[in-house]
């Protein structure tokens, strides 16, 4: 901690509060990855706390896990690698929570992450399933469904994963 | 307590999502719901799924077929394989006369146009021995042929042209009776000009050429005779002050050599691809192996 004193720059930070009220302190070179934060802090906004109010507690905390791993300094590509694998084994649900900050928070990697993963993760699921995950009533009447069916059977051919997650 | 929440997602994530899928998943979710099939079917999403695509495999999408008989041109269809439709092309009247004629032919995507075009070059030699070349071009979008004028007037070797980055590449003779490539030439599809583009000074002269895609970038791949070294070459930037680069070399066993002059598989199945990671792959026909 003595000899760092001169030669590294000052470090700043933030605090970042959830849409449940808790706070988070991160480096500000971290959290800057967010264009959104980048942003604020640009605009002098970032004085006192930095209020998510669409980012709950659970998400706040995988979107700063992610942006602490990912930022410059302190991984390597194989760890980075290997952390992006494990993040993306969550649940289907935390990774749309986690895209939708993503969006918000503009960090662009992290939603290429989670769309990617949501994408791997439903490609083999029935249409059903896929309503289901993504809170969809159809309002198709079934003679609709039936006739976009028939036009390519193909479509439908396979092993259908009826899962949820 | 977040993860119990199902959220609605807005529908410009909803597009990031499917813009990730392929093309089977994707006719599968046309029946998820109303808004879903508008999405997938948005001449948008189409286009934007497909550019996405062809930087993943070059042009895998579409392929185009032909029926002959004794080198009379019959029937052309147009075939994607990834949506299993086909389409026959109008017929086109051209006359051939057997043992004096030849055909070859292209298929690229003019992305201007929005529009798939097939071309066919068609050449009959006249009693002296020199040869007449007509050259048509189909359009997907209009559904009919055209002429184009002013082919340069070399001898185009490859059955099927290369297309790269809008325009397709045939490696050329000089004269139907010569058996070494001079140079490539070129067809842009969306003006549908010709040009024609010099080779690199890749050392021997009986080296057997082949052009492939890496990525947006034409590449060539130079046989050496002995079937023993293969040099691969890339064009990085396919204007006018184009220029080629080395990229590296390929070593392998000589019976190859001798097994690719004389597959006509392999002039049409071979293409290279680059993919995020940096590396090249060589496909071939599953007989080889480098």
């Amino acid at each position: 901690m003595a000899e760092a004193s001169s030669s590294i720059t000052e470090k700043f930070f933030l605090t970042l509060k959830s849409s449940d009220g808790d706070e988070f302190v991160l480096e500000e070179s971290i959290a800057i990855q967010s264009i959104t934060i980048k942003n604020m802090v640009e605009d002098g906004c970032s004085s006192s706390v930095i209020p998510l109010s669409k980012v709950d507690t659970e998400t706040l905390i995988k979107v700063i896990e992610y942006m602490k791993m990912h930022s410059s300094t302190s991984s390597n590509e194989e760890e980075i690698e290997n952390f992006d694998k494990k993040f993306v084994s969550n649940s289907i649900n935390t990774i749309l929570n986690i895209l939708e900050a993503a969006n918000f928070l503009d960090i662009n990697n992290l939603l290429e992450l989670c769309a990617e993963a949501v994408a791997n993760r439903i490609k083999n699921k029935t249409p059903e399933a896929v309503r289901k995950i993504f809170n969809i009533t159809s309002d198709f009447t079934p003679e609709e469904e039936a006739e976009i069916r028939n036009e390519t059977p193909w479509a439908f051919e396979g092993n259908l994963d009826h899962s949820l997650d | 307590m977040g993860a119990s929440v199902i959220p609605v997602l807005p529908v410009e994530l909803i597009t990031e999502i499917l813009l990730k899928l392929r093309p089977k998943p994707l006719f599968k979710f046309k029946c998820v719901s109303k808004s879903w099939l508008q999405l997938i079917s948005s001449p948008y999403f189409v286009k934007t799924h497909m550019k996405l695509a062809a930087n993943d495999k070059a042009f895998s999408s579409h392929r185009v077929i032909f029926e002959h008989f004794k080198s009379k041109f019959k029937e052309a269809f147009i075939w994607n394989p990834t949506i299993r439709k086909s389409k026959k092309l109008r017929k086109l009247d051209v006359q051939m006369r057997p043992g004096s004629s030849y055909y070859r032919h292209g298929f690229g995507y003019d992305e201007l146009h929005d529009d798939y075009k097939v071309v066919i070059i068609c050449g009959t030699s006249d009693d002296g021995g020199s040869f007449g070349t007509v050259v048509n071009i189909y359009s997907l979008r209009t559904d009919s042929w055209r002429r184009v004028n002013n082919f340069p007037g070399y001898f185009p070797r490859d059955y099927l042209g290369k297309y790269v980055n809008g325009k397709i590449y045939w490696a050329s003779t000089a004269d139907v009776d010569e058996l070494n490539v001079c140079n490539l030439i070129t067809l842009d599809l969306t003006d549908e000009t010709w040009g024609k583009l010099e080779l690199p000074n890749y050392g021997e002269a009986n080296s057997r050429l082949m052009l492939g895609g890496m990525g947006s970038d034409l590449a060539l791949l130079c046989i050496c005779r002995e079937g023993t070294t293969s040099d691969v070459w890339m064009m990085k930037d396919c204007g006018v002050n184009a220029s080629w680069t080395k990229m590296f070399t390929i070593k392998y066993p000589q019976y190859i050599g001798e097994y690719m002059f004389t597959s006509s598989i392999f002039s049409f199945s071979t293409y290279f691809c680059q993919p995020n990671n940096g590396e090249i792959s060589l496909l071939l026909p599953p007989t080889i192996m480098i």
